[in-house]
């Protein structure tokens, strides 16, 4: 696996999809009693969380892009990042 | 922001795969590699139908991410899989399993056939690889283009299959069928795999140099093919060389015995490097570190684990928290492409979908059997289950009275056991099932009629046995949608208690 910046929308997404799918995992064992009704507000949740993050985490980037390119000229913005290549 | 648009293009380019037509052009040669000797990429004459129309479609295949999935683990297949539009019977699906893996698509038609047949995985699978799957000399897979909102007649049936498939699979679930299945799954992906090894080793010119322990193993166990035999005036089919050809070795790989022999000098150095090369370039072109067939693999095999352990509920849960659990990782390292979101987003949904279900359908049982005319309820209701009214015990309906009740289920069975003094008239209504009623006896009940189908409407009359005066008369209207009507009279030996001991506990 090849390490690259930090991506926050997967990290949110994960972990909503991993908290919900143990959360229902112990739910289905028994162990203890998840209403059905967070589940239906968590899924939905999560995905429009994740694209709200990925909108704020667009926004953020362009505006650093564009900094960095006034200040240093265009193109010297690489795709990761200002050192990036 | 004139700079703005070449960074992004190239953010782009380096994220997914570059469509550069050298990988590309020797990707597309080495799938003719073991049939043709000829240059690599473009039609060759020794590719037959398929050679024809592969090779110049494959030049901008920029393939998606799911697709890529299928084939994705280090196979490093000369070849992309696609849905085989000349031989194909629904999707060309099969067709396409066929050609990139080397087999008859009858291989693959016959179980996916079975296995749709029972239990409804065939069903599953087929649709998803519809969906996931891009049709031969398209860049997009159908999925993709049903979320972008461009899907068409194919994809919409690409899903219905699926969903019908999920349906038969989660309500076939508990039937023995589903090891069977993925026995005969095992089977088939395992023949596949060794084909398709056999195929790269042969294409590698295996007799000097061996890949690697396995794929010498699977050449050298190799039985003798038998020839198929040659089809006289019909064109020959892609998979079955005209029998002249086969003494050229086109390598297909057919007959080990005599031709393999001859076809080790010549296939060598034409396909050796070829298919070196593509193996390269294919490794350049897929998406570097993508986790998203790891992931899948994963998730498949940790809904396998729970679904064999408590339903079909806990593995959608393994599933999805196998996805959220890549997912975080690959926040820091590994890249995930649009396929593995769209697939956590559906084992969500049909998470959602399997508790929502589960709860709803509660399967209990309720009994009510009230002591006398007077606690007689006017009416009993349950919606899933079995519900017995045991009306055995209001024994003095006072005299030329009635009592009247009515019992009614949703889906399930219904059981409504009358005294055997007094004259019963129950009318039963069902939407789908069967209605019938039985004197009680320990020994041997005696079935007094009933029928069964859709919309059925049976009206019993009970009158006490042995031509005694019947003390009042009671009315009972049961209805149940989908299930089962039983009316019992009470017998002379005791209660009727329907062969399990529910009726005795809980008087109501």
């Amino acid at each position: 696996m090849t390490r690259h910046r930090f991506e926050p929308v997967r990290l949110l997404l994960g972990l909503a999809l991993a908290a919900i799918g143990i959360a229902y995992a112990f739910d289905a064992a028994g162990a203890v009693h998840v209403p059905v009704w967070l589940l239906l507000f968590a899924v939905p949740a999560a995905f429009a969380a994740a694209v709200c993050t990925a909108a704020v985490t667009g926004a953020v980037r362009r505006g650093r892009r564009y900094l960095h390119e006034q200040r240093n000229g265009p193109g010297a913005y690489g795709p990761y990042g200002p050192s990036g290549g | 922001m004139p700079g703005r648009r070449p960074a992004r293009d190239h953010e782009r380019m380096s994220d997914e795969r570059p469509a550069s037509p050298a990988a590309d052009g020797s990707s597309g040669g080495a799938a003719e590699g073991p049939t043709a000797e000829g240059p690599p990429g473009g039609g060759s004459p020794g590719g037959g139908p398929y050679g024809d129309e592969h090779g110049p479609g494959s030049g901008e295949q920029d393939g998606p991410g799911p697709g890529e999935q299928q084939h994705g683990g280090g196979a490093g297949g000369p070849d992309r899989l696609y849905r085989g539009r000349r031989p194909k019977v629904v999707a060309g699906v099969c067709s396409g399993l066929g050609r990139y893996f080397d087999l008859d698509p009858v291989v693959f038609r016959v179980p996916v056939a079975l296995l749709a047949v029972v239990g409804g995985l065939g069903l599953v699978f087929y649709g998803f690889a519809w969906l996931l799957i891009p049709a031969e000399g398209e860049s997009e897979n159908e999925g993709r283009r049903l979320l972008t909102g461009r899907g068409e007649g194919g994809s919409l049936a690409a899903v219905l299959v699926a969903l019908l498939g999920c349906a038969l699979f989660l309500t076939a679930f508990g039937i023995r069928t589903t090891p069977f299945a993925l026995l005969l799954g095992c089977v088939v992906v395992g023949a596949a795999f060794w084909s398709r090894r056999r195929r790269e080793a042969q294409a590698a010119g295996v007799f000097g140099a061996p890949v690697d322990a396995a794929t010498a193993q699977a050449v050298a166990d190799a039985p003798p093919e038998a020839h198929a035999p040659p089809a006289p005036g019909a064109p020959s089919s892609w998979w079955r060389e005209p029998p002249t050809k086969e003494g050229a070795a086109t390598g297909s790989w057919h007959g080990t015995g005599d031709a393999a022999g001859s076809a080790a000098p010549e296939g060598a150095p034409a396909s050796g490097p070829a298919s070196g090369a593509a193996d390269g370039g294919g490794g350049h072109g897929r998406r570097r570190g993508s986790i998203g067939g790891l992931l899948t693999a994963l998730a498949c095999a940790a809904f396998l684990v729970g679904a064999g352990l408590h339903g079909p509920s806990l593995g959608f849960a393994c599933a999805l928290a196998v996805f959220g659990i890549g997912m975080t990782v690959s926040a820091f390292a590994g890249r995930v492409g649009f396929g593995t979101y769209a697939m956590a987003f559906g084992t969500a949904v049909l998470l959602v979908c399997s508790v929502v279900l589960s709860d709803a359908v509660q399967v209990r049982d309720h009994v009510w059997a009230p002591q006398s005319a007077a606690r007689v309820r006017p009416e009993y209701r349950a919606t899933t289950g079995k519900l017995t009214l045991d009306l055995s015990r209001v024994s003095s309906v006072p005299q030329h009275g009635t009592v009247r009740t009515r019992a009614g289920i949703g889906t399930g069975r219904l059981v409504v056991v009358v005294p055997r003094n007094v004259r019963a008239v129950v009318e039963g209504r069902i939407d789908a099932g069967d209605v019938r009623a039985e004197r009680w006896s320990r020994d041997a009940p005696v079935t007094l009629g009933g029928s069964a189908g859709l919309s059925q409407r049976e009206r019993f009359t009970l009158k006490p046995p042995g031509g005694a005066r019947p003390e009042g008369t009671l009315r009972v209207d049961a209805s149940a949608r989908l299930g089962e009507i039983q009316v019992v009279q009470a017998g002379e030996d005791g209660p009727y208690d329907g062969g399990d001991a529910a009726s005795q506990e809980a008087a109501r």
